[in-house]
């Protein structure tokens, strides 16, 4: 009975998977710009969930690392005149170089200290971005026509373009994620999320796991921060340090989907667009009722929808090996 | 005469796990009764689920005649309960009188006030605003009585007040008992030094496992009897 | 030279603003353990309630003020009662993400209620007015007030919390939870009576900030970021060193603001973060 609703799930993972793969084909452009958007929200948000659901680090200024990617990629493809191929991976090295500086700063503070705490680095550095010679200050620059006629020469062509990539990189941060849980370091993130000090006492290395977490989950962060720039055609302050869409949002997308799975974050994402495109035109109603879901939830369901729907299936979606709970599920 | 403390078919569960196996105890007024056993027998469960900081417990908590096993521990505590806990828990930033103060705030009003806890442990009298965690094992230990003092009980829980403490420590501590039970004070020390148990209480309960295996006066309670029970051998 | 005393005078009485702005978080932080991601949203909904009272109301600015303050305790109270203790059985993380919702609804609830337009009460023209000091330095009477109001709070605190049974029950809980309740603190309650104290100076800020500075509905994040830096710089050892950190940020924000006026909010996170990186535990931690 209950392998039956595993089953189905499964199998609509696995059809979604195929959609979304002839997704370029299959849908109009306007289709492809919103899952454009969705996957590069569901990426933010499993990484999120890394560093939060598994890693117990609570961050809430990862916009940062958007920005920062943002700012790096312009930097390197325009200001230095690098090849794409070289500025990608580049822009990927300055995040990691600040995601191990921010972390060794905050990694002693206790939760509340470091959740803001690294909201006032983002903060800090959003100010630096909007002064930085050569970015165009505080109204940001637009990518030149011909950087991103290398993506396509017609806008159709270009979004295609721009969706394959986005979609391998939700598919390659989902795949290190379960690789990283299957690990020995993921034995050490289950315990960690089950019971940090019950971990700590298990001989778990609470303090290289969890900073692993953090500092991993950087790169990846400034590789969307990236690709957001190629698909808005520009970097500015206000939107790639945006604190809305790159924290605030996914911290709603991950809370609602369930913090500490990997099913939680693509369900989270799910049920944000499906409210973002019933809601959006009432404005900040659509705010409010964001953030009252995501307060019910925590108080009455603190492991999100898909908590509340494991409790019924018995099992996750996704096999891990080294969940406890399962004990060796695939 | 009735009964001032009476504990029937006590059951405490932490979780799944079932530390207190239906227990009766009865405390009399005026009486001091000790409560002896091994590590991890229960004792200091029992205590708890008297004051009411357990998770879970079933079975009847009779006080004063009143059933008060659905009320919560102020409410207990203002009803002429209070309890020394295990390992003292002190407030360490707070001053010896602070501390002293919490516990008339949360108690009755009564003939025990600060200047009646100062005249019992002089010691404490002379450091009245040093921070408690700046006290040696003793004085800590007197403040923590001295704190339930200041809640006027009818009826006083001492969980191990001689632990890590020196013998002229304790048996200072001790020599103030008595004159506890002076202002009429009924108590039940839980103790793991048997002599001492036995010689401050009238009434002495052994448990074993979660269970009572002995209790009798300790006056006709043996050492053999005791040793059989403690270890159940 | 008299330019540059005027620019420390006037960056000294905004630090106390700062001050009011940081007691509150250092009391939520302090006794209840969680930083309050709303606090800075819950000063300005503050502020437009004052705009409310004196503009549509007609209440004198005075009138107003003390208005302000059981609404503000009261709205303390409420949300602990209501909300955080709910949670408080949760980790602190929790309680985090609840504090986060709570923001994004105020904020947006402000934006629905008054539109995104910066406003600002008047005060009659006491907002323009100085005095004399000494030779020819002069400072603004409202900025004074305002000074004299943080270290009133402060000695009205310290008062409280140090004096009365009700400041030593909250000391109690806030150093040992695990004890307190074994004497039978009532815990929910007194945390609700502190985070009612948080709320006064939540009223407090806000209403003094609508007088001195514009507000819109986003401007509560700037604030709870430099309460934030005030209470971390202070440390939690004393009410007067959150003064003292309010009157750093503020030096440092002037300071910045005379290279160039886009520097005034950098300068104040970058002089938080390098004094933070070289005393972690604050200038006043607890001894
Ligand atoms: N908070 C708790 N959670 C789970 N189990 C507990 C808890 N407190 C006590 N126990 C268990 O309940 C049993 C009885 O413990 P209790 O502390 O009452 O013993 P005790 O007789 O006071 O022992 P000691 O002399 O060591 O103080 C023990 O097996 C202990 O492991
Ligand atoms: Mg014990």
């Amino acid at each position: 009975m209950t392998s039956g609703f595993v089953i189905f799930g499964r199998l609509a993972l696995a059809a979604g998977l195929i959609c979304l793969c002839i997704a370029p084909f299959a849908f109009t452009p306007a289709v492809l710009v919103l899952l454009t958007q969705a996957l590069s929200m569901l990426s933010l948000a499993m990484l999120w969930n890394l560093v939060a659901g598994y890693g117990n680090v609570m961050v809430i200024g990862q916009h940062a690392f958007v920005g920062i990617g943002a700012y790096a990629f312009y930097g390197f493809a325009m200001l230095a005149g690098l090849h794409m191929a070289v500025a990608l991976p580049a822009a990927m090295a300055v995040t990691l170089a600040f995601g191990s500086m921010v972390y060794a700063m905050l990694y002693r503070l206790r939760t509340a200290y470091l959740a803001v705490g690294s909201w006032v680095v983002a903060e800090t550095l959003m100010l630096v971005a909007s002064r930085l010679p050569g970015f165009g200050g505080g109204s940001g620059a637009s990518l030149p026509a011909n950087l991103l006629r290398t993506f396509g020469a017609r806008v159709p062509e270009r979004l295609s373009t721009i969706y394959i990539m986005v979609l391998a990189v939700a598919v390659l941060t989902f795949v290190l994620i379960w690789a990283l849980m299957r690990s020995r370091i993921g034995l050490g993130l289950a315990a960690l999320r089950d019971n940090e000090e019950g971990a700590a006492v298990a001989g778990v290395n609470t303090r290289l796991v969890r900073a692993a977490c953090f500092i991993l989950a950087a790169p990846m962060v400034g590789l969307v921060g990236v690709l957001v720039t190629l698909q808005e055609g520009r970097i500015s302050p206000v939107a790639s340090f945006s604190m809305l869409d790159w924290t605030i949002y996914v911290l709603f997308i991950v809370v609602i989907g369930g913090l500490g799975s990997l099913e939680g974050p693509i369900i989270g994402t799910l049920v944000f667009f499906l409210l973002r495109e019933l809601l959006q035109d009432y404005g900040t109603l659509y705010l409010i009722t964001l953030g009252a879901i995501s307060i019910l939830i925590v108080l009455f369901a603190p492991t999100g929808l898909w908590g509340l729907a494991r409790r019924k299936l018995g099992r996750d979606l996704i096999p891990l090996t080294h969940d406890p709970k399962t004990g060796g599920a695939s | 005469m009735s009964a001032l403390l009476e504990l029937r078919g006590l059951n405490v569960f932490y979780g799944a796990f079932h530390s207190v196996h239906g227990v009766d105890i009865s405390c009399r007024e005026g009486e001091v009764l000790s409560l002896i056993g091994a590590n991890g027998a229960g004792k200091s469960s029992t205590l708890r689920a008297i004051i009411g900081q357990v998770p879970r417990v079933t079975g009847e908590i009779r006080f004063a005649g009143e059933d008060i096993s659905r009320r919560t521990t102020p409410e207990r505590i203002s009803s002429g309960i209070a309890l020394v806990p295990e390992g003292r828990q002190l407030f360490p930033n707070l001053t010896i009188e602070e501390n002293l103060k919490i516990g008339g705030y949360t108690g009755q009003k009564g003939s025990i006030g600060l200047a009646e806890v100062y005249e019992i442990f002089p010691a404490l009298s002379e450091r009245r605003k040093q921070l408690a965690r700046l006290l040696s094992g003793g004085q800590q230990q007197m403040v923590a009585i001295g704190r339930a003092l200041m809640m006027n009980p009818r009826l006083l829980l001492c969980d191990e007040i001689s632990l890590g403490l020196s013998p002229k420590i304790i048996a200072e501590i001790y020599e103030v008992l008595p004159r506890i039970r002076d202002h009429g004070v009924s108590m039940i020390l839980v103790e793991q030094d048997i002599a001492r148990a036995l010689s401050a209480s009238d009434h002495v309960a052994c448990m074993l496992e979660g269970r009572i295996s002995l209790a009798g006066p300790s006056s006709e309670v043996s050492r053999e009897q005791i040793a059989a029970s403690y270890f159940g051998e | 030279m008299t330019g540059l005393l005027d620019q420390i005078i006037q960056a000294v009485l905004l630090g106390g603003l700062y001050a009011i702005f940081a007691l509150g978080l250092a009391i939520s932080v302090g006794v209840l353990k969680f930083i309050n991601v709303a606090h800075g949203d819950l000063i300005v909904a503050m502020s437009f309630l004052m705009l409310t009272l004196t503009n549509s109301l007609g209440l004198p600015v005075p009138v107003a003020l003390i208005v302000l303050i059981p609404v503000g305790a009261g709205v303390g109270w409420l949300l602990q009662f209501g909300l955080f203790q709910r949670a408080a059985s949760q980790n602190e993380l929790q309680i985090i993400l609840i504090t986060f919702g709570l923001s994004v609804i105020i904020q947006n609830g402000l934006l629905g209620l008054y539109g995104a337009d910066t406003r600002k009460v008047t005060a009659g023209g006491i907002e323009m007015a100085s005095i004399n000091l000494f030779g020819n330095i002069n400072a603004g009477v409202l900025p004074l007030i305002i000074f004299v109001t943080a270290c009133l709070l402060i000695v009205g605190l310290e008062q409280i919390l140090y004096r009365t049974g009700l400041g030593i029950q909250i000391r109690a809980i806030a150093d040992a939870p695990a004890a307190a309740k074994l004497v039978g603190l009532r815990l929910a309650g007194l945390m609700a009576v502190a985070m009612a104290m948080v709320g006064i100076t939540e009223a407090v800020s806000g209403g003094l900030m609508s007088i001195w500075t514009n507000f819109d509905p986003s401007s509560g994040s700037s604030r709870l970021l430099i309460a934030f830096e005030v209470v971390v710089l202070a440390g939690l050892g004393s009410f007067w060193g959150v003064l003292v950190g309010g009157i750093i940020i503020a030096l440092a924000q002037t300071f910045g603001g005379m290279i160039d006026s886009a520097f005034q909010m950098l300068a104040g996170h970058i002089v938080f973060l390098v004094l933070f990186l070289f005393r972690p535990q604050g200038l006043f931690p607890k001894t």
